[in-house]
């Protein structure tokens, strides 16, 4: 790992990013237990919150980032009133702003979608609005294959 | 009254049942509404800037004709409000934007929700005085979703783990509301982009859990979960075969059914029709 992205300067950048203070986490859970998709993600929000201390380059290689549907049920019942949401918003930032682009405009999704979600998702999955900065270099930590691969057994239709 | 009226990209959409009766509501509510013509909102806030800049646009052009702006959709009001809030305590972000806009707006315009519009400038006391057609205790799963009540700090709705607002709507213009446990549970909203899974899975437990407390419709306030909810269903049943049919409807076009507007409500554009059970309870 370079120093540039040492752990804790990732750790760093992160909290500065979102402005939420992870280190007062309590760990006690509620973000998961009423997470409408903790059950397809393969980390937990409060595990997102705890690597985001302890190991953050685990977080730009994993999905739970990509399928937070920001309903904010974790905020509200935080009692430490951390913005899991936002910690996932700079994580996928990060990644994003290198330039890439996650969200296949499909005939089939634009066909099927409301306007609503298209939009929505090009905030989320593409980077038009980002400031692109080429020097971010992050491409050891994730592939695109491996955040576009589908969830076990699922598939796209 | 006059109200600012912001329709968003409402009239574009799929299902536009939330946006097409709002002018006949105002008619039989005697409201004067002026429209803040539709650019987008953004559909979704995040705290970059630049994907404020269109909901900034529409703020500032309503500033410029009134201090209250009124939307029927829940996600315009989110990420108006949100913007607002953020726009009011951020002053970096203020000084960007203005930057780019070329006018400065820190948060003057106060925005409103049409349920909170009409909880808190008409009654729904007063409502009830307007209502023609008596819907026969017609029972609906009020489903609120996430984005009418959080964040709470910046929505003020309503208790964001046990809200009322839409129980009290349903209440004053006739209908019988139906309380279950998954009713500000999140429908996986635009994760239909990257997974219809979630979706499925979600959508799935609202619609089996109001039906399983007795509902007959759900109500919404947003197309997403009107998407979610009612044209994923094909999808839905193909995984849950059990499932019935269940109508969803916008709370809208229930208003302008019990006000008695006989003006087209876009129906014909839902997956499951509930002109069907509407005939059930309507006189004619």
């Amino acid at each position: 790992m370079s120093s540039q992205y040492s752990k804790e300067s990732l750790t760093k950048k992160i909290v500065e990013a979102s402005g939420q203070n992870v280190f007062s986490c309590n760990l006690c859970g509620k973000c998961t237990a009423g997470c409408p998709v903790a059950g397809v993600m393969d980390i937990k929000p409060h595990q997102v919150v705890r690597l985001v201390q302890i190991e953050p380059k685990i977080l730009l290689s994993s999905k739970a980032i990509w399928l937070c549907a920001c309903c904010l049920a974790c905020v509200t019942r935080c009692p430490k009133q951390i913005d899991i949401p936002k910690l996932m918003e700079s994580l996928r930032t990060m990644i994003l702003s290198k330039g890439v682009d996650f969200l296949e405009y499909t005939q089939d999704l634009l066909t099927l979608l409301p306007i609503q979600a298209m939009v929505a998702a090009k905030g989320r999955y593409t980077s038009v609005n980002l400031p692109v900065r080429q020097s971010v270099r992050l491409e050891k930590y994730f592939t695109r294959e491996r955040i576009k691969a589908p969830i076990k057994g699922e598939t796209h239709n | 009254m006059k109200v600012l009226y912001y329709p968003g990209c409402l009239p574009y959409s799929r299902t536009t049942g939330l946006n097409l009766p709002i002018k006949a509501i105002a008619k039989a509510l005697k409201l004067d509404i002026v429209e803040i013509p539709g650019i987008c909102c953004g559909a979704f806030f995040t705290t970059n800037p630049a994907d404020m800049y269109s909901a900034v646009r529409t703020l500032l052009d309503a500033r410029r004709k009134g201090n209250e702006l009124m939307t029927t959709c829940a996600l315009c009001y989110n990420v108006l409000a949100q913007t607002n809030f953020t726009l009011k305590k951020d002053q970096d972000k203020r000084e960007q934007i203005t930057a780019f806009l070329g006018e400065e707006y820190s948060g003057e315009v106060e925005v409103l929700h049409f349920l909170q519009f009409l909880r808190d400038r008409i009654g729904f006391d007063k409502l009830n005085e307007h209502v023609r057609v008596s819907l026969n205790g017609l029972k609906i799963a009020p489903y609120y979703g996430c984005l009418l009540l959080r964040p709470y700090e910046v929505t003020k709705l309503d208790n964001p783990e046990h809200p009322t607002i839409f129980e009290d709507f349903l209440i004053s213009i006739g209908c019988e509301p139906v309380d279950f446990p998954y009713k500000t549970e999140c429908c996986g909203s635009y994760l239909a982009a990257v997974s219809f899974d979630a979706v499925i899975e979600h959508s799935y437990s609202i619609i089996n859990s109001a039906l399983t407390n007795g509902a007959e419709a759900i109500a919404v306030a947003c197309p997403l979960c009107h998407f979610n909810l009612d044209q994923m269903q094909e999808r839905i049943r193909l995984r849950y075969q059990e499932l019935n049919e269940t109508p969803i409807l916008y709370y809208t076009q229930l208003l302008a059914v019990a006000l008695g507007i006989k003006e087209t409500l876009g129906f014909d554009q839902h997956f499951v029709n509930p002109y069907r059970l509407l005939t059930k309870v309507l006189p004619s």
